[in-house]
């Protein structure tokens, strides 16, 4: 079973920042998936470039070390995926960055995927019909 | 190439063959040509240099002399052609090659972060709490049920993984027979 964890912009910034006050909580989801990763458990921790856009997430930059190390997969926001988003932009009106990790989701196919989102709301809407796992922060 | 994968190999050379054991790490010298870091280069740089490599996903393949035991090389062989896990043997070893250093890199990433940032290492109610969010597991919503489970739990195995306290922390969860 493969399994996807796409991050939003606010668990970007709360890996980001060691003085975020989500900081420790999502370096727990990050070593989880390193746990699993050690135990040959298909499971990689993914990033919509739309949200690594808002985020300010340059990987060129010494600030992003941390994340940069991570093994964090960018997810272009292709033809396909600009479609679907733009899709679901125009049903739900929620941001760019957003709508770029709904067509994330409802394109993936892995059998689990787990959004690490401070918005739970807006990413079960654009998730659509596509059963996800929140974990909210 | 400058070396086979006996000697550990880099795109641009080679350096020490690297072991990893339970825990720790060790380095033991065997490569005769130019090396790409010294045995004391810093966990940083070489976090950088194995991440690089593992990007560059360019058609370059090596043969090499890496040495694997018979029964392993057969059992590949077997799984590719009974089971069809892999187009090859060859592409199920670097499958599993490669998924081995993201799992080593990325715990050598966390672990230099921690380093600097001690107050940044989650304990095992944390990662509890983390494993049941990213499952969806039903526990997820009881964080405090689980850092208990946590604490009850590592008394007695100072090495149990977040899945054994969800797993404890279930069992304690169901109602007595």
């Amino acid at each position: 079973m493969t399994r996807l964890v796409v991050l939003d912009n606010e668990a970007v910034q709360a890996i980001q920042d060691p003085l975020h006050r989500k900081h420790r909580q999502v370096m727990s989801h990050a070593q989880v998936v390193a746990i699993r990763k050690r135990s040959a458990v298909a499971i990689k921790i993914v990033i919509p470039a739309a949200v690594r856009v808002e985020a300010g997430w340059d990987r060129t930059s010494r600030a992003w070390v941390l994340l940069n190390r991570l093994r964090i997969a960018d997810i272009p926001l292709d033809a396909a995926n600009a479609n679907t988003a733009a899709a679901i932009r125009s049903r739900t009106g929620v941001s760019v960055a957003d709508v770029h990790l709904g067509a994330v989701i409802q394109s993936a196919s892995a059998e689990q995927i787990t959004v690490i989102t401070s918005d739970p709301g807006d990413i079960r809407r654009v998730a659509g019909d596509k059963n996800i796992t929140v974990a909210a922060i | 190439m400058w070396c086979d994968l006996d000697d550990e190999v880099g795109v641009e050379g080679c350096g020490d063959a690297f072991e990893q054991g339970s825990g720790s790490a060790s380095w033991t010298e065997s490569c005769t040509t130019a090396m790409w870091y010294s045995p004391g280069m810093e966990a940083s740089a070489a976090i950088e240099r194995i991440n690089a490599l593992l990007d560059a996903s360019g058609p370059e393949t090596s043969n090499t002399s890496m040495r694997i035991p018979t029964a392993l090389r057969d059992a590949a062989a077997f799984a590719v052609r009974e089971l069809g896990v892999a187009s090859s043997a060859t592409a199920l070893t670097s499958a599993a090659l490669r998924a081995s250093l993201e799992a080593v890199v990325m715990q050598a990433a966390l672990d230099e972060h921690y380093a600097h940032h001690p107050q940044a290492r989650p304990d095992l109610g944390d990662l509890a709490v983390a494993a049941a969010e990213i499952d969806g597991h039903p526990l997820a919503v009881e964080p405090e049920r689980l850092r208990r489970a946590a604490a009850e739990i590592a008394g007695h195995h100072p090495d149990a993984s977040p899945d054994d306290v969800l797993l404890w922390a279930e069992a304690r969860a169901l109602p007595a027979a």
